[in-house]
């Protein structure tokens, strides 16, 4: 449902770039001081920076809290742009894209689901990763069934875990064979990306999930989260890159440099995530 | 009635919306049947997860339209047939599962009957009962949300009868629950069977609820909804067949009701 608001949303925002981008700069003023506020974003143009305009981020929803602050701060850091994003699985966003979804910038939780992008021709320019993840389990407040590590999750009555096609599931199911676990289908409830996996513990009655450290650290007293050894992890990379087709290649790029740059890898690393390299 | 049916051409500037709604109802189906992979269809309504995700429809859908049937009508007709103080509010609250997201009703659930919830906890603490993440939980969100469609048509259909008949029974010496069984249900029997269509379809496609308040695991609680949703990020043929599955079985309850029954509901 949120996707699909942003997705209407995206499209009213787009329109008013295009319309935008066909006019001169003095037309723009005037029509800023004929419309107020509505058409703010392009009287900052002529004053500062070239940056202007908006572009459609659509991110992995793990990113959902450290992009979501980003977004704010470089929204800041250059008055007259807006960065609005579309947060879900990395498999359903592939797909998005591809299928033509107004993006202007990719944000993967896998290298694998930016290769189908890139390998159906949507992408334009080279992926940069940007952060790196792992993967911890997350259980009921206290403990109760005392789980310590992958081995453990079948004393749980059920285990929450990402759908296959969301990297937090590929990279799950990889750490589970890795122990050498195998939890029955019976007692696995698939979460349709990071954050409702995570949910199904915290607010649903989950006895436990397989979600990545940095949604992990976020639990606060609605859960406690259990480390899983490096030697049983599995570690995902985070690419990023331009949409084919973007509008605003400017911008685009500007906000993969921001997310790359000190700004962005203060704010992901302060969120648990990894350096890129 | 003598000027509504003169009036058979109607402006030219309606039949064009009317036109245009007909195409915006339609589209959508028709691109469903164009994007499905004939040749595969029956390997990927048999494959163990599409097998698993219709058996559990099947079986949740009829459970919530019993427990509706049972719990529904004896509502609808407290609803009908007498006056109590508050009686509007009551009725409200029955039809707001109609009116509410999904999702919220899913996670109200969760509040009322979760581990933690209001009545949950006791359930789970002294029988050991657990409805989230269980089958059981399925059906019951099913029903919260399939519910009031037999309720309201129950009801309607009760007011709109003619009170004397039911009147008539008793001073004939029929007892109030002879009358019930004998007069009352036979004469809103099509709305009954109309009621009951409707809260089966309902409770067959219901989604949000049932992934917020029991999950989505194979076989236990991942109904043909559910099923489609994942399918759609994985294995979009597979998508489309279940959805394809879950149409011809709308079209089938539609054209079994035929208007006769259809009719029953609008009254």
């Amino acid at each position: 449902m949120r996707k699909v608001d942003m997705r209407k949303e995206s499209a009213v925002i787009r329109s008013r770039t295009r319309s935008a981008g066909a006019l001169s700069l003095a037309a723009v003023a005037l029509a800023a001081a004929a419309c107020g506020s509505s058409s703010s974003s392009s009287t900052t143009t002529t004053a500062a920076a070239k940056l202007s305009g908006s572009i459609t981020v659509s991110a992995a929803s793990s990113l959902t809290a450290a992009f979501g602050q980003l977004g704010t701060k470089f929204q800041a850091a250059h008055p007259g742009t807006t960065i609005s994003f579309n947060f879900g699985s990395s498999g359903a966003l592939a797909i998005q894209i591809q299928q033509g979804a107004p993006a202007d910038v990719f944000a993967s939780a896998a290298p694998a689901n930016m290769a189908t992008v890139q390998a159906a021709g949507d992408i334009s320019g080279t992926p940069v990763t940007f952060a790196r993840n792992s993967l911890e389990i997350v259980v009921k407040p206290g403990n109760p069934l005392g789980i310590q590590t992958l081995a453990d999750l079948n004393k749980a009555n059920v285990v929450a875990i990402c759908v296959n096609t969301a990297p937090c599931g590929a990279t799950a199911a990889q750490a589970l064979a890795k122990a050498g676990v195998t939890i029955p289908t019976a007692k696995i409830t698939l979460g349709p990306d990071v954050d409702h996996t995570l949910a199904a513990v915290t607010t649903g009655d989950a006895d436990a999930a397989i979600v990545y450290v940095t949604n992990a650290k976020t639990v606060g007293t609605q859960g406690v989260s259990i480390p899983i050894p490096a030697s049983k992890n599995v570690p995902t990379s985070y690419p990023m890159a331009m949409v084919k087709g973007t509008e605003n290649p400017t911008l685009a790029q500007a906000w993969i440099a921001y997310v790359t740059g000190t700004t962005g890898q203060k704010v992901l690393q302060a969120a648990s995530f990894l350096p890129a390299h | 009635m003598a000027t509504r049916t003169r009036s058979l051409r109607p402006p030219l500037f309606i039949l064009i919306v009317a036109t245009l709604t007909v195409a915006f109802l339609a589209v959508p189906l028709i691109g469903l049947l164009s994007k499905a992979s004939w040749s595969t269809l029956w390997s990927d309504l048999t494959n163990p997860v599409a097998v698993d995700a219709l058996k559990l429809s099947l079986i949740c859908s009829l459970w919530a339209t019993g427990l509706s049937l049972v719990f529904g009508v004896p509502l609808a007709w407290v609803l009908a047939r007498t006056t109590f103080p508050g009686r509007n509010l009551v009725r409200s609250l029955t039809i707001l599962p109609m009116v509410l997201p999904p999702v919220v009703g899913g996670v109200a659930l969760l509040l009322a009957f979760g581990r933690d919830g209001i009545l949950g906890r006791p359930l789970y603490d002294w029988f050991g009962v657990q409805f989230t993440f269980s089958t059981a939980g399925a059906v019951l969100a099913e029903t919260f949300v399939a519910m009031p469609f037999l309720v309201v048509t129950v009801e309607a259909a009760l007011r709109s009868m003619d009170g004397r008949y039911e009147e008539a029974a008793a001073n004939l010496g029929a007892g109030r629950w002879t009358t019930f069984r004998r007069v009352s249900l036979p004469m809103i029997a099509p709305s009954l069977v109309a009621g009951t269509a409707l809260t089966w379809a309902r409770a067959l496609g219901e989604f949000g609820a049932t992934i917020t308040f029991a999950g989505d695991i194979q076989g236990r609680t991942q109904t043909l909804p559910l099923a489609v949703y994942l399918a759609l990020q994985d294995n979009e043929h597979v998508a489309v067949a279940l959805s394809l599955a879950l149409l011809a079985i709308s079209i089938v309850v539609l054209v079994s009701l035929r208007g006769r029954w259809l009719g029953a509901i609008v009254s």
